[in-house]
């Protein structure tokens, strides 16, 4: 702990007071500043090394017999296996069938589901008609749908995509709709008393309320979206990371099974991380910086 | 500017009349009898707060007023003309900024939904966010600033959009007694400059006071006009008169009047 040096009283020990305040608190600040810069760096060094130790000892367990190696392939021969299969395009044609599929359904799935939200939200009738049987499907787990997709479709790209576009669906349009419900009535009574109304009180009022919910939604059904399609390239594919992985299972080749792994999480983060970006071109309002201040946490 | 100003020969002329105005509203929990009988007349370019016990209709009272909310019977007729920008503008307690708007795209808001077009709503919005001294903070978000330059920015819409009427319902209960009294003074001073007219709702006896024309005193709910007195104090006026004695006799007569229905209001609350 620092101590701060008394001050004589009523003497004129230091010639110009403010001045001498005016330094002291600057040196504090200048503490604090370098304080807070070790704090992050040290969070970050702390977030590195701990996955980077993980694999070393992976890689060690594995090397020595501790990990069983035929199951668990140390890190370096996934790296290399990874390397070959990207040379040799394996890993790029089932990476795009893959992307492929989950791109179209998400991006059908979330149009359909803010359309669908945001015409329930502000008519009433299609609310009344609708929501209640969204509501009970949305608890359908839509992976058990695709049998019957399959039925319908036959082995096709449309069956996959379809599965994928069904489940962003009901979790975008739920979100939206929920955006626009949960409108501060007061915000409402405001853009009332300023007479907005029709496109405008939609523009300017209810779709701005509406879109961090909106955002939320498409957030979760990314990461569901990533999930869906793996599950489906695993029974109902011939191409794409899930059926890189289940195939792997079936010849038993572990070390791609982890490059599979490694490519699907890489996505699942992609998708969400490009979506955590547009909500903060989309909603600066909630991301410019200002006076809310963080806790310091220990 | 272009502001809807009040001539001399406007003033005295009513710009509000309510004649037997009374609202109860149908909730689950049975019906809520707020507003009573209420006959009054707003004068043109005058400024009208109204006081009372919490719960005794006075927000109803002044949605009426705006068209906000219909009255269950009697009729409420104004004399205003407006043109496209709504007769009315609206300062509400906190809340009625919208938080994905920037300070100019707010103050610009009620000219924005008159179809204005975009130079010259910005143009009358510069001049307002000069006028409550936010100059510098257009591109600021209200989550951004504080809450009594949120108010600002609410007061600077409403006197943005033009309207030849202002009606507030407690536009500074939500502040600090420092920003508060700031806010006062800019209040006067902006009316002052433009005689609008306005009514503004307070639970403040000094604030009517300091502000008002007249001050229209109502009962527990409900709400009925228990009374209506004229603040004898001339214009222009400022916080100093705060200090006087006619200002604690004032003061103390109000608060005599009002007692009553206050209890009357905490017993039943
Ligand atoms: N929309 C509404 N629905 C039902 N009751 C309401 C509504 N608005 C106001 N009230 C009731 O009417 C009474 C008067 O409300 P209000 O005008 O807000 O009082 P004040 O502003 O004087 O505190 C209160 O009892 C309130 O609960
Ligand atoms: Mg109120």
């Amino acid at each position: 702990m620092t101590t701060t040096t008394p001050r004589p009283v009523g003497a004129s020990a230091v010639a110009d007071p403010n001045a001498a305040g005016a330094a002291e608190l600057d040196r504090a600040m200048q503490r604090d500043f370098r304080r807070e810069r070790r704090l992050k760096a040290r969070d970050l060094l702390l977030a590195v090394l701990t996955p980077i130790a993980l694999l070393l000892l992976w890689e060690v367990a594995a090397r020595t017999g501790v990990l069983d190696a035929r199951l668990f392939t140390p890190p370096t021969q996934i790296a290399q296996r990874g390397w070959e299969m990207l040379l040799s395009g394996e890993l790029w044609t089932h990476t795009v069938a893959t992307v492929g599929r989950l791109v179209t359904g998400l991006v059908l799935g979330s149009v359909f589901g803010v359309l669908a939200g945001l015409l329930m939200g502000v008519w009433r009738p299609l609310r009344a008609a609708l929501g209640p049987t969204f509501t009970a499907l949305y608890a359908l787990p839509k992976i058990a749908i695709l049998p019957l997709l399959l039925l319908i479709f036959g082995l096709t790209e449309t069956p996959k995509v379809l599965s994928v576009a069904i489940s962003v669906f009901f979790v975008v349009q739920i979100n939206t709709l929920a955006g626009i419900v949960q409108i501060d009535a007061r915000i409402i009574e405001a853009a009332r008393a300023y007479r907005a109304s029709g496109w405008k009180l939609f523009r300017y009022v209810l779709l701005p309320g509406a879109l961090p919910s909106i955002m939320t939604g498409l957030r979760v059904s990314a990461g569901m979206a990533v999930i869906v399609i793996t599950a489906v390239e695993f029974v109902a594919s011939n191409d794409g990371l899930g059926y890189l992985i289940w195939n792997s299972w079936q010849l038993f080749q572990p070390e791609k099974m982890f490059v599979g792994l490694i490519a699907v999480s890489l996505l699942g983060a992609i998708a969400t991380g490009l979506i955590i970006l547009l909500e903060k071109a989309l909603l600066p309002w909630k991301h410019a910086g200002g006076s809310k201040r963080k806790a310091t946490k220990p | 500017m272009t502001q809807t100003t009040t001539t001399s020969a406007d003033v005295g002329r009513p710009a509000f009349t309510t004649r037997g105005v009374s609202k109860a509203f149908v909730g689950r929990h049975g019906n809520v009898h707020a507003l009573s009988d209420i006959n009054l007349e707003f004068r043109t370019g005058s400024f009208t707060c109204i006081v009372g016990p919490s719960g005794c209709g006075k927000s109803t009272l002044l949605r009426i007023l705006g068209g906000l909310e219909t009255p269950t019977s009697g009729e409420v007729t104004d004399h205003l003309e407006a043109g496209a920008v709504p007769k009315s503008a609206f300062v509400f307690q906190e809340h009625g900024v919208f938080p994905w708007l920037n300070v100019l795209q707010n103050v610009a808001f009620g000219e924005h939904m008159a179809n204005v077009g975009k130079r010259e709503r910005e143009e009358h919005a510069r001049h307002w966010i000069a006028e409550v001294g936010l100059t510098g903070f257009e591109q600021a978000y209200p989550h951004q600033l504080s809450g009594g330059m949120r108010q600002r920015i609410a007061i600077a819409r409403a006197f943005a959009t033009g309207s030849p009427s202002l009606l507030m319902d407690e536009p500074l209960g939500a502040l600090d007694a420092q920003t508060r009294m700031l806010m006062q003074e800019l209040l006067v001073r902006l009316w002052e400059a433009e005689r609008k007219t306005v009514v503004l709702v307070t639970h403040a006896i000094e604030e009517a006071l300091l502000l008002g024309d007249q001050i229209v005193m109502m009962s527990a709910r409900p709400g009925r006009v228990k009374e209506v007195i004229d603040v004898p104090f001339s214009r222009p006026r400022d916080v100093a008169i705060e200090g006087t004695s006619e200002f604690a006799q004032a003061r103390q007569s109000i608060w005599e009047s009002l007692r009553d229905e206050v209890q009357l209001s905490v017993r039943y609350a």
